[in-house]
């Protein structure tokens, strides 16, 4: 355990000002938003509109699972780390980092929640809807789809490390064609209307905690086999 | 002095290439060994099977009593000094440092920030801005601090100046008086490391084609000049590596013994042969035996 902790640690290592950038982009992001809703004449914000900025902080994630594989895998791997060991503490490190912003987001969220978004109706963190469900649930849905855009990184570095680029181009490939089939399959059958009525009719911790925990678990299984057998 | 790493038919192939065809050896607890060989005969390769960093096609490999692939254990006892080394982009020397630090359970940081003062490592440069000489300050830092009871410096000396070379053999041989390791070093620079190295291995497209002690390999090799007649004669039952004609006299490179009162009697000047070229000889004795297929 000490030594999945230690590898962990490898991934605070030189990071200490990539774990800010998420934050301060995020807090950047914030800013400008507060400014331009707050020159908006009032009538502009009755609808209660909502800011996308809030996916930057799930891009960042993502960014963080490809560089976490593609770069420290090489380097733990020459300091006799073993490949198990290096999943275990990335997981670790990862799992940890997701806690951390999602208990942040959440915390945010209730502010916002607090003071009428911000004393001038500014939906930044609540998107709108997360800030009528309870705290668990607001956690997980933050905190699960943050998870999988983690390990979408992961595991793109993974097969980059494994296969180069014809691996990622390749499972890209088979990943556009999968999805192009079911799009043109739903078309075939006149299925959108039953999609869309699935979207609205689904719950929102099926939506946005169930289906990426699916992803989470089918990227994490798929990153470990590219992982296993690849070399530093 | 224990067996602490045993190969046995050990084969490493990529797409159908040997990179590493049937090898089997042993290395023992405490000692210099020099692993030997051509640009692409295979030195990468073999350390990083032993490392568990590469699974072999065939054969076994044991280091400590175990599999090196994916076992902790064995991985504890081992550092591995590559020169392709790849750090995190936004490492800088320090988080370097302190991965070793974090890592290898036999670390000695006084030892380190002493290579980190006697090398001249800018500890808050970015790793990737280091000069070559630099970068391979670095892994020998990390390799020699680590104090690995197996440590491995492949090629570890790239860039780095003849002070800085000189410096890491200085500080390879004072720390091992001190804590004695078995230190495989692979190379090219093999005058250089001819004093430093007890034992040679010797690499040739896959093979291992030498693994003696230095010391008799000193007394085995030599060269003979003087007149053909005589010099057929004095190596009749030697193994000769090679022949050169310099006018009226030749001179052969033989593997075997002479008997020097002998030669002295027929004219013949024997003189020994340094490491380096006793390596070059051997292993193009061995090509010319082998052509390739």
């Amino acid at each position: 355990m000490n030594r999945i902790v230690s590898v962990a640690r490898l991934h605070a290592l030189g990071r200490r000002d990539a774990l800010v950038w998420p934050v301060a982009i995020l807090a950047i992001a914030f800013a400008v938003n507060m400014v331009m809703f707050a020159g908006l004449p009032a009538d502009a914000t009755e609808g209660d509109p909502v800011s996308g900025a809030l996916a930057s902080i799930y891009v960042a994630s993502l960014a963080f699972g490809a560089v976490a594989v593609n770069q420290h895998f090489p380097f733990a791997l020459g300091l006799s780390v073993t490949r198990r060991e290096f999943v275990a503490g990335l997981s670790l490190f990862g799992l940890v980092q997701v806690v951390v912003y999602s208990t942040l987001l959440v915390i945010l969220q209730a502010i916002e929640h607090a003071t009428g978004g911000w004393g001038i109706h500014l939906h930044f963190f609540g998107l709108g809807f997360i800030d009528k469900h309870s705290i668990p649930v607001q956690f997980l849905v933050y905190a699960v789809p943050m998870l999988a855009m983690t390990l979408v990184g992961s595991t793109a570095g993974a097969l980059y490390l494994r296969w180069r680029a014809t691996g990622l181009l390749s499972a890209l490939t088979v990943l556009m064609l999968l999805l192009g089939g079911v799009a043109a399959l739903i078309g075939h059958y006149e299925a959108w209307p039953a999609v869309g009525h699935w979207l609205t009719h689904t719950s929102l911790l099926s939506l946005a905690v169930g289906w990426p925990l699916l992803l989470v678990v089918l990227l994490g299984g798929s990153s470990w086999l590219a992982l296993r057998r690849a070399t530093p | 002095m224990s067996t602490i790493v045993r190969a046995e038919g050990l084969t490493k192939r990529f797409r159908g290439v040997a990179a590493l065809d049937g090898v089997d050896f042993e290395l023992r607890r405490n000692g210099i060994y020099g692993l030997l060989g051509r640009n692409g005969a295979g030195k990468t390769t073999l350390m990083q099977v032993l490392t568990g960093q590469q699974i072999p096609t065939s054969g076994t490999v044991e280091v400590f009593g175990g599999r090196p692939y994916e076992n902790a254990k064995v991985l504890a006892e081992i550092a591995f000094v590559k020169e392709s080394q790849r750090y995190p982009d936004n490492f800088r020397v320090r988080d370097a440092l302190a991965a070793g630090r974090l890592l290898f359970p036999y670390w000695n940081e006084p030892f380190a920030r002493a290579l980190v003062h006697d090398f001249g490592l800018p500890e808050k440069r970015v790793v990737k801005k280091l000069s070559r000489g630099q970068l391979s300050a670095l892994g020998v830092t990390l390799g020699l601090a680590a104090r690995a009871p197996l440590t491995f410096f492949d090629e570890p000396y790239l860039g780095l100046d003849a002070v800085a070379r000189q410096l890491f053999y200085d500080r390879l041989l004072a720390d091992y008086a001190e804590f004695p390791r078995t230190v495989v070093l692979s190379t090219h620079l093999i005058d250089e490391v001819s004093d430093l190295i007890e034992h040679v291995l010797l690499i040739e497209r896959g093979r291992l084609v030498l693994d003696e002690s230095a010391e008799s390999l000193r007394g085995q090799v030599m060269t003979l000049t003087g007149p053909a007649g005589a010099v057929d004669t004095l190596t009749a039952n030697a193994d000769e590596l090679h022949r050169e004609r310099l006018g009226p006299l030749t001179r052969a490179t033989i593997r075997g013994r002479v008997e020097p009162n002998a030669a002295r009697a027929a004219g013949v000047e024997v003189q020994a042969v340094s490491l380096q070229q006793l390596v070059v000889r051997i292993t193009n004795a061995t090509a010319d035996k082998e052509p390739a297929s």
